[in-house]
């Protein structure tokens, strides 16, 4: 069922892989299974600084790099600094530089992930932990993040999703017994954004929590799912760990099979992998994954298209 | 709680992991934060983030932190690092656990070791030249993307008016933004060719002094400088009148319109600076027939 706040559901593209200049090989070995392409723009930035106000500066070379190897596929854009999660405010930088590229290049959906990156401390300057940190449970969290994503929602018209993000911390501060499914339930409820479910960090809380990853799934909003992000990793020290970097496991792939029937809005799934990772698997390695996605996409009855347009 | 509250006690927790100490600064001594009522926090929420010290989780979310700040630091300094051999990764590790962290931007972590390194007296010279020529590139990519980035930007102004010097004005010369001298006891070429395999330089060499001009307006961003254009845009750190300049730099006029035109020099007419009656200026030219080498 399509709720009418979350607009212009994508149609759906089939199977999506994430832009770096390293894994262009890949990219252009995979020619044929590749739909769409997923760019972070924050990647081909420079940033600059005037006191505490950032700035990111597309770099046009490697921007028209990016274009010329999409060639007439769809892009997403998946931010990655966007700090929605943060108490004072997200990064500005971020939805500026958000706005150039969609005045460049329209996308049909765009994504961030649900955590935050920068705190604004009572003197007026920015702390930054140095990674991505949950966002509580919390009803303030919600009040604060909602408004958020409702107006991201609405800037372009197209759907905005939010990622279900990896955590090491112990038990984060909740209201109402609420556990990250509740939580992500009730943002998608509040504001009408999506959710870009990503199966490898379900995967990773689920060992590094100690809870199942199906019946999580079984209660999370899946029909407000568009984008599934799958990836495989590593271990450290006995925890998974979100890196990016490797296969997708057995257990991700059965995640995949089992969740897919079950998002009826579902646009696409991406293979996610590090730019720095790409020597590990390699073009072939990297294509072998992208086909295992795709016979996934097909098998589950689901039409590809390269046109991208919102229905 | 309030989530600001909450997410500055984690934040300064992380932090303080990732230093390996307390750390003081704009946000106040850590300890201080959190244990007494400067946030606001039950007493509960408040042992629970100072409990983050004893966890698992905790300390691996550190160590990422620490990994990713060095692994970006390598790959945006190969040259400092080749030089710094062995002692790279500890000088690394020190600047991580003394500044905290600023920007998921390769650059930012970049620039913020090469000038903790650059505060080190004890650098040999050699080092330091390679450090501040590695600084000065990645702040030439910072700033050029910015100028390409920048609608509308201001076309630096043609100079060519009749440079006369009994009657015109003088012009006002200073060194443009970003342009950055580097002095080398060698031919950069084998300093550099020998740090991109990954080998450390020793010194000193018994070579002629090089330089090395780095600017963003630069295609390749740097360039070998011949010593008279070094000279003159070291002497131009402050605007100054061109007269004064090349006198100082024993330099040329034709240097110098070689460098304005290269935006490496900012220049323009000044109605406030006094005349000279020597004879500094072919009588008649322009900057653009000084270029050319056309006759006046």
């Amino acid at each position: 069922m399509q709720d009418p706040k979350i607009s212009q559901y994508p149609i759906p593209l089939g199977v999506g892989f994430t832009y770096s200049a390293v894994c262009i090989p890949a990219i252009l070995a995979a020619e044929d299974v590749i739909d769409y392409l997923v760019l972070s723009p924050e990647q081909l930035c420079r940033e600059s600084r005037t006191g505490d106000t950032r700035k990111f500066d597309l770099v046009e070379a490697e921007f028209n790099q990016f274009l010329e190897v999409l060639g007439d596929r769809p892009a997403v854009v998946h931010g990655l600094e966007l700090s929605i999660g943060s108490a004072k405010s997200m990064e500005q930088a971020c939805v500026d530089l958000i706005d150039r590229v969609h005045a460049r290049r329209p996308f049909p959906w765009f994504s961030e992930h649900l955590s935050f990156l920068q705190v604004e401390e009572d003197d007026g300057t920015t702390s930054y932990p140095g990674a991505p940190l949950p966002v509580p449970l919390t009803d303030e969290a919600l009040d604060i993040v909602s408004p958020r994503a409702e107006a991201l929602r609405t800037r372009y018209g197209v759907p905005f999703l939010l990622e279900n993000v990896t955590h090491y911390l112990p038990e984060l501060p909740a209201d109402k017994g609420r556990d990250e499914i509740d939580f992500l339930n009730d943002l998608t409820e509040r504001s009408g954004c999506g959710l870009l479910l990503d199966l490898y960090n379900l995967h990773c809380n689920a060992l590094n929590h100690g809870f199942d990853a199906r019946e999580a799934l079984s209660r999370l909003r899946l029909d407000r799912v568009i984008e599934i992000h799958v990836a495989g990793g590593q271990t450290h020290d006995g925890f998974q760990m979100d890196v990016h970097a490797d296969v997708v496991s057995e257990d991700v792939w059965d995640l995949l099979e089992w969740t897919i029937p079950q998002t009826p809005n579902l646009a696409g799934v991406t293979y996610e992998l590090l730019a720095e990772a790409f020597d590990v698997l390699g073009a072939e390695g990297v294509r072998g994954q992208l086909e295992r996605a795709k016979g996934i996409w097909t098998a589950s009855g689901r039409p590809i298209s390269r046109q991208g347009a919102a229905q | 709680m309030t989530l600001a509250d909450w997410q500055s006690g984690v934040c300064a927790m992380v932090q303080k992991g990732v230093s390996g100490q307390t750390r003081s600064g704009p946000g106040g001594n850590l300890d201080a934060k959190l244990l007494t009522d400067t946030l606001d926090l039950t007493d509960q929420e408040r042992r629970s983030i100072l409990a983050l010290e004893g966890d698992r989780g905790y300390a691996l979310t550190c160590h990422i932190i620490r990994w990713w700040r060095s692994f970006k630091i390598r790959a945006a300094t190969p040259l400092t690092c080749a030089q710094l051999e062995g002692e790279s990764e500890d000088r690394i590790q020190e600047h991580i656990g003394l500044r905290a962290f600023t920007s998921f931007f390769f650059l930012e972590e970049a620039i913020g070791f090469l000038d903790y390194l650059l505060e080190d007296r004890l650098l040999t010279p050699i080092t330091r030249s390679i450090v501040r020529f590695e600084r000065a590139l990645l702040s030439a990519h910072v700033e050029r993307a910015s100028i390409l980035a920048t609608p509308n930007r201001a076309e630096p102004a043609a100079i060519d008016a009749a440079i006369d010097v009994d009657t015109a004005p003088q012009l006002m010369c200073r060194k443009a933004s970003g342009v950055t001298i580097v002095q080398f006891d060698r031919p950069p070429e084998q300093l550099l060719g020998s740090l991109l395999a990954g080998v450390a330089v020793s010194e000193p060499a018994l070579g002629p002094e090089c330089a090395i001009v780095i600017a963003p307006t630069l295609p390749a961003l740097w360039r070998p400088a011949p010593l008279a254009e070094a000279r003159l845009i070291s002497v131009l750190e402050k605007p100054t009148t061109l007269e004064t300049a090349l006198r100082r730099a024993k330099a040329t006029f034709e240097t110098a319109a070689a460098l304005i035109e290269e935006q490496l020099l900012s220049a323009e007419i000044s109605e406030q600076a006094p005349t000279s009656k020597a004879a500094r200026v072919p009588s008649g030219h322009t900057a653009a027939s000084l270029r050319s080498g056309a006759s006046p």
